[in-house]
Protein backbone atom coordinates (compact mmCIF):
# COMPACT_ATOMS: atom_id res chain seq x y z
CA UNK A 1 0.00 0.00 0.00
CA UNK A 2 2.79 2.37 0.93
CA UNK A 3 4.40 1.79 -2.44
CA UNK A 4 1.27 2.79 -4.33
CA UNK A 5 0.91 5.91 -2.25
CA UNK A 6 4.58 6.79 -2.74
CA UNK A 7 4.25 6.41 -6.51
CA UNK A 8 1.12 8.52 -6.55
CA UNK A 9 2.67 11.26 -4.43
CA UNK A 10 5.96 11.48 -6.33
CA UNK A 11 4.22 11.94 -9.66
CA UNK A 12 1.55 14.19 -8.20
CA UNK A 13 4.18 16.46 -6.70
CA UNK A 14 6.30 16.69 -9.84
CA UNK A 15 3.36 17.38 -12.14
CA UNK A 16 1.90 19.96 -9.77
CA UNK A 17 5.08 21.97 -9.53
CA UNK A 18 6.38 21.92 -13.08
CA UNK A 19 4.88 24.21 -15.65
CA UNK A 20 5.75 23.82 -19.31
CA UNK A 21 4.82 20.31 -20.33
CA UNK A 22 6.40 16.90 -20.24
CA UNK A 23 9.95 17.69 -21.22
CA UNK A 24 10.20 20.23 -18.43
CA UNK A 25 9.12 17.57 -15.92
CA UNK A 26 11.60 14.97 -17.04
CA UNK A 27 14.68 16.06 -15.05
CA UNK A 28 12.61 16.29 -11.85
CA UNK A 29 11.11 12.86 -12.36
CA UNK A 30 14.55 11.49 -13.10
CA UNK A 31 15.88 12.85 -9.81
CA UNK A 32 12.92 11.49 -7.86
CA UNK A 33 13.03 7.97 -9.27
CA UNK A 34 16.74 7.41 -9.84
CA UNK A 35 18.27 9.33 -6.93
CA UNK A 36 15.85 10.12 -4.12
CA UNK A 37 13.87 6.88 -4.19
CA UNK A 38 16.34 4.66 -5.99
CA UNK A 39 13.55 2.90 -7.83
CA UNK A 40 15.42 2.36 -11.07
CA UNK A 41 18.96 2.92 -12.40
CA UNK A 42 19.72 5.92 -14.58
CA UNK A 43 20.37 4.09 -17.83
CA UNK A 44 17.04 2.32 -17.50
CA UNK A 45 15.33 5.66 -16.99
CA UNK A 46 16.79 6.84 -20.29
CA UNK A 47 15.50 3.71 -21.99
CA UNK A 48 12.03 4.29 -20.55
CA UNK A 49 12.13 7.88 -21.78
CA UNK A 50 13.12 6.72 -25.27
CA UNK A 51 10.27 4.25 -25.45
CA UNK A 52 7.72 6.64 -23.95
CA UNK A 53 8.63 9.26 -26.48
CA UNK A 54 8.16 6.81 -29.33
CA UNK A 55 4.68 5.78 -28.22
CA UNK A 56 1.58 7.87 -28.88
CA UNK A 57 -0.16 9.88 -26.20
CA UNK A 58 1.08 12.12 -23.44
CA UNK A 59 4.77 11.29 -23.09
CA UNK A 60 5.04 11.96 -19.39
CA UNK A 61 2.09 9.65 -18.67
CA UNK A 62 3.84 6.92 -20.62
CA UNK A 63 6.92 7.46 -18.45
CA UNK A 64 4.95 7.31 -15.19
CA UNK A 65 2.91 4.29 -16.31
CA UNK A 66 6.03 2.32 -17.18
CA UNK A 67 7.85 3.25 -13.98
CA UNK A 68 4.78 2.47 -11.89
CA UNK A 69 4.45 -0.88 -13.60
CA UNK A 70 8.12 -1.67 -13.10
CA UNK A 71 7.98 -0.96 -9.38
CA UNK A 72 4.57 -2.26 -8.36
CA UNK A 73 2.87 -3.95 -11.31
CA UNK A 74 -0.51 -2.98 -12.78
CA UNK A 75 -1.75 -1.21 -9.66
CA UNK A 76 1.53 0.68 -9.47
CA UNK A 77 0.99 1.83 -13.04
CA UNK A 78 -2.49 3.07 -12.14
CA UNK A 79 -1.20 4.93 -9.06
CA UNK A 80 1.60 6.61 -10.99
CA UNK A 81 -0.64 7.58 -13.91
CA UNK A 82 -3.32 8.95 -11.58
CA UNK A 83 -0.72 10.97 -9.72
CA UNK A 84 0.54 12.44 -12.98
CA UNK A 85 -2.87 13.33 -14.39
CA UNK A 86 -4.66 14.59 -11.28
CA UNK A 87 -2.85 17.89 -10.68
CA UNK A 88 -3.11 19.22 -14.24
CA UNK A 89 -6.70 18.00 -14.41
CA UNK A 90 -7.72 19.92 -11.29
CA UNK A 91 -5.73 23.02 -12.24
CA UNK A 92 -7.15 23.34 -15.74
CA UNK A 93 -10.62 22.63 -14.41
CA UNK A 94 -10.36 25.68 -12.18
CA UNK A 95 -8.82 27.70 -14.99
CA UNK A 96 -11.58 26.63 -17.41
CA UNK A 97 -14.28 27.54 -14.93
CA UNK A 98 -12.69 30.92 -14.30
CA UNK A 99 -11.74 31.64 -17.93
CA UNK A 100 -15.15 30.77 -19.35
CA UNK A 101 -16.61 33.30 -16.95
CA UNK A 102 -14.35 36.19 -17.95
CA UNK A 103 -13.43 35.54 -21.56
CA UNK A 104 -16.06 37.85 -23.03
CA UNK A 105 -14.91 40.77 -20.93
CA UNK A 106 -13.48 43.39 -23.36
CA UNK A 107 -10.25 43.86 -21.40
CA UNK A 108 -9.65 40.11 -21.28
CA UNK A 109 -10.36 39.94 -25.02
CA UNK A 110 -7.62 42.52 -25.59
CA UNK A 111 -5.16 40.54 -23.47
CA UNK A 112 -5.83 37.38 -25.46
CA UNK A 113 -5.64 39.22 -28.78
CA UNK A 114 -2.08 40.01 -27.72
CA UNK A 115 -1.34 36.54 -26.39
CA UNK A 116 -2.42 34.62 -29.53
CA UNK A 117 0.37 35.74 -31.89
CA UNK A 118 2.84 34.99 -29.08
CA UNK A 119 1.47 31.45 -28.82
CA UNK A 120 2.11 31.11 -32.56
CA UNK A 121 5.68 32.24 -32.05
CA UNK A 122 6.05 29.75 -29.17
CA UNK A 123 5.12 26.92 -31.53
CA UNK A 124 7.55 28.10 -34.22
CA UNK A 125 10.50 27.46 -31.89
CA UNK A 126 10.14 23.63 -31.78
CA UNK A 127 9.89 23.58 -35.59
CA UNK A 128 13.32 25.19 -35.74
CA UNK A 129 14.96 23.10 -33.03
CA UNK A 130 13.50 19.85 -34.36
CA UNK A 131 14.52 20.66 -37.94
CA UNK A 132 18.07 21.24 -36.76
CA UNK A 133 18.19 18.07 -34.68
CA UNK A 134 16.62 15.86 -37.33
CA UNK A 135 19.36 16.50 -39.92
CA UNK A 136 16.98 15.66 -42.76
CA UNK A 137 18.62 14.80 -46.07
CA UNK A 138 17.52 14.22 -49.64
CA UNK A 139 13.93 14.03 -50.76
CA UNK A 140 12.71 13.65 -47.15
CA UNK A 141 13.09 17.43 -46.91
CA UNK A 142 9.80 17.59 -48.78
CA UNK A 143 7.91 15.63 -46.11
CA UNK A 144 7.40 18.47 -43.59
CA UNK A 145 6.25 20.79 -46.37
CA UNK A 146 3.86 18.22 -47.80
CA UNK A 147 2.41 17.48 -44.34
CA UNK A 148 2.00 21.16 -43.47
CA UNK A 149 0.39 21.83 -46.85
CA UNK A 150 -1.99 18.88 -46.63
CA UNK A 151 -3.26 19.83 -43.15
CA UNK A 152 -2.76 23.59 -43.05
CA UNK A 153 -3.90 24.47 -46.57
CA UNK A 154 -5.96 21.56 -47.91
CA UNK A 155 -7.53 21.00 -44.44
CA UNK A 156 -7.05 17.23 -44.59
CA UNK A 157 -7.66 15.70 -41.16
CA UNK A 158 -4.28 15.12 -39.42
CA UNK A 159 -5.40 11.62 -38.40
CA UNK A 160 -5.10 10.43 -42.01
CA UNK A 161 -1.76 12.12 -42.49
CA UNK A 162 -0.40 10.60 -39.27
CA UNK A 163 -1.68 7.10 -40.08
CA UNK A 164 -0.21 7.25 -43.59
CA UNK A 165 3.08 8.63 -42.26
CA UNK A 166 3.42 5.96 -39.58
CA UNK A 167 2.56 3.07 -41.89
CA UNK A 168 4.91 4.22 -44.67
CA UNK A 169 7.75 4.91 -42.24
CA UNK A 170 7.36 1.52 -40.57
CA UNK A 171 7.38 -0.21 -43.95
CA UNK A 172 10.54 1.65 -44.99
CA UNK A 173 12.33 0.90 -41.73
CA UNK A 174 11.48 -2.81 -41.96
CA UNK A 175 12.53 -3.00 -45.62
CA UNK A 176 15.83 -1.34 -44.81
CA UNK A 177 16.41 -3.80 -41.98
CA UNK A 178 15.82 -6.74 -44.27
CA UNK A 179 18.14 -5.41 -46.95
CA UNK B 1 -25.46 10.78 -23.21
CA UNK B 2 -24.46 11.06 -26.86
CA UNK B 3 -22.11 13.94 -26.13
CA UNK B 4 -20.05 11.77 -23.74
CA UNK B 5 -19.54 9.17 -26.46
CA UNK B 6 -18.48 11.83 -28.94
CA UNK B 7 -16.03 13.27 -26.42
CA UNK B 8 -14.67 9.82 -25.64
CA UNK B 9 -14.23 8.98 -29.30
CA UNK B 10 -12.47 12.24 -30.16
CA UNK B 11 -10.08 12.15 -27.25
CA UNK B 12 -9.26 8.47 -27.68
CA UNK B 13 -8.34 9.33 -31.25
CA UNK B 14 -6.08 12.09 -29.98
CA UNK B 15 -4.50 9.75 -27.44
CA UNK B 16 -3.85 6.96 -29.90
CA UNK B 17 -2.62 9.07 -32.81
CA UNK B 18 -0.85 11.73 -30.81
CA UNK B 19 2.70 10.83 -31.74
CA UNK B 20 5.67 13.11 -31.31
CA UNK B 21 4.84 15.04 -28.15
CA UNK B 22 2.59 17.93 -27.23
CA UNK B 23 3.48 20.31 -30.05
CA UNK B 24 3.01 17.69 -32.75
CA UNK B 25 -0.37 16.87 -31.20
CA UNK B 26 -1.72 20.41 -31.60
CA UNK B 27 -2.86 19.97 -35.22
CA UNK B 28 -4.80 16.85 -34.30
CA UNK B 29 -6.46 18.43 -31.25
CA UNK B 30 -7.29 21.55 -33.30
CA UNK B 31 -9.21 19.43 -35.79
CA UNK B 32 -11.07 17.44 -33.14
CA UNK B 33 -12.16 20.22 -30.77
CA UNK B 34 -13.76 22.20 -33.61
CA UNK B 35 -16.41 19.47 -33.60
CA UNK B 36 -17.38 20.60 -30.10
CA UNK B 37 -17.83 24.23 -31.00
CA UNK B 38 -14.41 25.34 -29.76
CA UNK B 39 -13.35 28.02 -32.24
CA UNK B 40 -9.84 28.29 -33.61
CA UNK B 41 -9.21 31.37 -31.49
CA UNK B 42 -10.50 29.76 -28.32
CA UNK B 43 -8.21 26.82 -28.97
CA UNK B 44 -5.21 29.15 -29.14
CA UNK B 45 -6.35 30.58 -25.80
CA UNK B 46 -6.41 27.05 -24.39
CA UNK B 47 -2.83 26.60 -25.60
CA UNK B 48 -1.84 29.81 -23.85
CA UNK B 49 -3.52 28.71 -20.61
CA UNK B 50 -1.87 25.32 -20.96
CA UNK B 51 1.54 27.00 -21.12
CA UNK B 52 1.02 28.76 -17.81
CA UNK B 53 -0.52 25.87 -15.87
CA UNK B 54 0.95 22.49 -14.89
CA UNK B 55 0.61 19.50 -17.17
CA UNK B 56 0.91 18.78 -20.83
CA UNK B 57 -1.14 20.15 -23.73
CA UNK B 58 -2.90 16.82 -24.26
CA UNK B 59 -4.38 16.63 -20.76
CA UNK B 60 -5.11 20.34 -20.54
CA UNK B 61 -6.96 20.47 -23.85
CA UNK B 62 -9.07 17.43 -23.04
CA UNK B 63 -10.04 18.67 -19.58
CA UNK B 64 -10.95 22.13 -20.88
CA UNK B 65 -12.96 20.92 -23.86
CA UNK B 66 -14.80 18.29 -21.84
CA UNK B 67 -15.66 20.83 -19.17
CA UNK B 68 -16.89 23.43 -21.62
CA UNK B 69 -19.02 20.99 -23.59
CA UNK B 70 -20.43 18.79 -20.86
CA UNK B 71 -19.40 20.06 -17.44
CA UNK B 72 -17.52 18.16 -14.78
CA UNK B 73 -18.47 14.72 -16.07
CA UNK B 74 -17.52 15.81 -19.57
CA UNK B 75 -14.07 16.85 -18.38
CA UNK B 76 -13.60 13.49 -16.65
CA UNK B 77 -14.73 11.57 -19.73
CA UNK B 78 -12.50 13.55 -22.10
CA UNK B 79 -9.42 13.35 -19.89
CA UNK B 80 -9.88 9.67 -19.13
CA UNK B 81 -10.42 8.85 -22.82
CA UNK B 82 -7.29 10.74 -23.73
CA UNK B 83 -5.21 8.79 -21.25
CA UNK B 84 -6.74 5.33 -21.22
CA UNK B 85 -5.79 3.82 -24.63
CA UNK B 86 -2.13 4.72 -24.33
CA UNK B 87 -2.12 3.62 -20.72
CA UNK B 88 -3.16 0.14 -21.83
CA UNK B 89 -0.70 0.25 -24.71
CA UNK B 90 2.13 1.19 -22.36
CA UNK B 91 1.20 -1.57 -19.92
CA UNK B 92 1.27 -4.17 -22.68
CA UNK B 93 4.41 -2.66 -23.99
CA UNK B 94 6.15 -2.46 -20.63
CA UNK B 95 5.75 -6.23 -20.29
CA UNK B 96 7.10 -6.78 -23.74
CA UNK B 97 9.86 -4.30 -23.21
CA UNK B 98 11.22 -5.98 -20.14
CA UNK B 99 11.12 -9.31 -21.94
CA UNK B 100 13.08 -8.18 -25.00
CA UNK B 101 15.07 -5.22 -23.87
CA UNK B 102 17.31 -3.28 -26.25
CA UNK B 103 15.15 -3.89 -29.25
CA UNK B 104 15.46 -0.47 -30.75
CA UNK B 105 13.27 -0.85 -33.80
CA UNK B 106 10.49 1.27 -32.32
CA UNK B 107 12.90 4.06 -31.57
CA UNK B 108 14.28 3.83 -35.11
CA UNK B 109 10.77 4.22 -36.47
CA UNK B 110 10.22 7.15 -34.14
CA UNK B 111 13.42 8.89 -35.23
CA UNK B 112 12.45 8.39 -38.86
CA UNK B 113 9.11 10.03 -38.11
CA UNK B 114 10.66 13.37 -37.18
CA UNK B 115 10.00 14.98 -40.59
CA UNK B 116 6.31 14.13 -40.07
CA UNK B 117 6.33 15.75 -36.62
CA UNK B 118 7.95 18.90 -38.00
CA UNK B 119 5.25 19.05 -40.68
CA UNK B 120 2.51 18.56 -38.08
CA UNK B 121 3.77 21.40 -35.91
CA UNK B 122 4.16 23.64 -38.96
CA UNK B 123 0.60 22.77 -39.99
CA UNK B 124 -0.74 23.87 -36.62
CA UNK B 125 1.04 27.20 -37.06
CA UNK B 126 -0.63 27.68 -40.47
CA UNK B 127 -4.02 26.92 -38.96
CA UNK B 128 -3.41 29.40 -36.13
CA UNK B 129 -2.33 32.09 -38.60
CA UNK B 130 -5.54 31.51 -40.53
CA UNK B 131 -7.71 31.63 -37.41
CA UNK B 132 -6.06 34.81 -36.13
CA UNK B 133 -6.25 36.23 -39.67
CA UNK B 134 -2.83 37.56 -38.93
CA UNK B 135 -2.28 39.08 -42.39
CA UNK B 136 -5.12 41.53 -41.74
CA UNK B 137 -3.78 42.71 -38.41
CA UNK B 138 -0.43 44.47 -38.36
CA UNK B 139 -0.48 44.63 -34.56
CA UNK B 140 -0.66 40.85 -34.40
CA UNK B 141 2.21 40.60 -36.88
CA UNK B 142 4.25 42.94 -34.69
CA UNK B 143 3.55 40.89 -31.55
CA UNK B 144 4.37 37.68 -33.42
CA UNK B 145 7.66 39.06 -34.70
CA UNK B 146 8.59 40.54 -31.34
CA UNK B 147 7.72 37.33 -29.47
CA UNK B 148 9.66 35.22 -31.90
CA UNK B 149 12.67 37.47 -31.53
CA UNK B 150 12.54 37.33 -27.72
CA UNK B 151 11.97 33.58 -27.64
CA UNK B 152 14.57 32.72 -30.22
CA UNK B 153 17.30 35.22 -29.44
CA UNK B 154 16.95 35.59 -25.68
CA UNK B 155 15.25 32.29 -24.83
CA UNK B 156 12.61 34.14 -22.83
CA UNK B 157 10.61 31.83 -20.58
CA UNK B 158 7.23 30.94 -22.17
CA UNK B 159 5.28 32.05 -19.08
CA UNK B 160 6.97 35.44 -19.09
CA UNK B 161 6.40 35.64 -22.85
CA UNK B 162 2.67 35.14 -22.44
CA UNK B 163 2.49 37.74 -19.68
CA UNK B 164 4.43 40.22 -21.85
CA UNK B 165 2.27 39.59 -24.91
CA UNK B 166 -0.93 39.88 -22.85
CA UNK B 167 0.24 43.23 -21.50
CA UNK B 168 1.11 44.36 -25.02
CA UNK B 169 -2.36 43.34 -26.18
CA UNK B 170 -4.01 45.30 -23.38
CA UNK B 171 -2.02 48.39 -24.33
CA UNK B 172 -2.23 48.37 -28.13
CA UNK B 173 -5.68 46.92 -28.87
Amino acid sequence: MKKYLDLFLVFFKVSLFTIGGGLAMLPFIEREVTEKNNWIPKDEFLDIFGISQSMPGVMILNVSTTIGFKIAGGRGAVSAALGTALAPFLCILMVAWFFLGIKDNPEVAKIFAGVRPAVMALVVIPVITLSRAAKIQGAVVLVPFAVAFAIGVLSIHPAYVILAGVVITMALVFLKRKA
Amino acid sequence: MMIYWLLALSFMKIGLLGFGGGYAMIALIQHEVVKFGISGLEFIDILALSQITPGSIGINASTYTGYKVAGLIGSCVATFSNIFPTFILMLLFARLYYAVRKNHIIETVFRSLRPLFIGLIAASILVMARDIRIWEDYKAILIFAGSFFLLYKFRVNPILMIILAGTAGLVIY
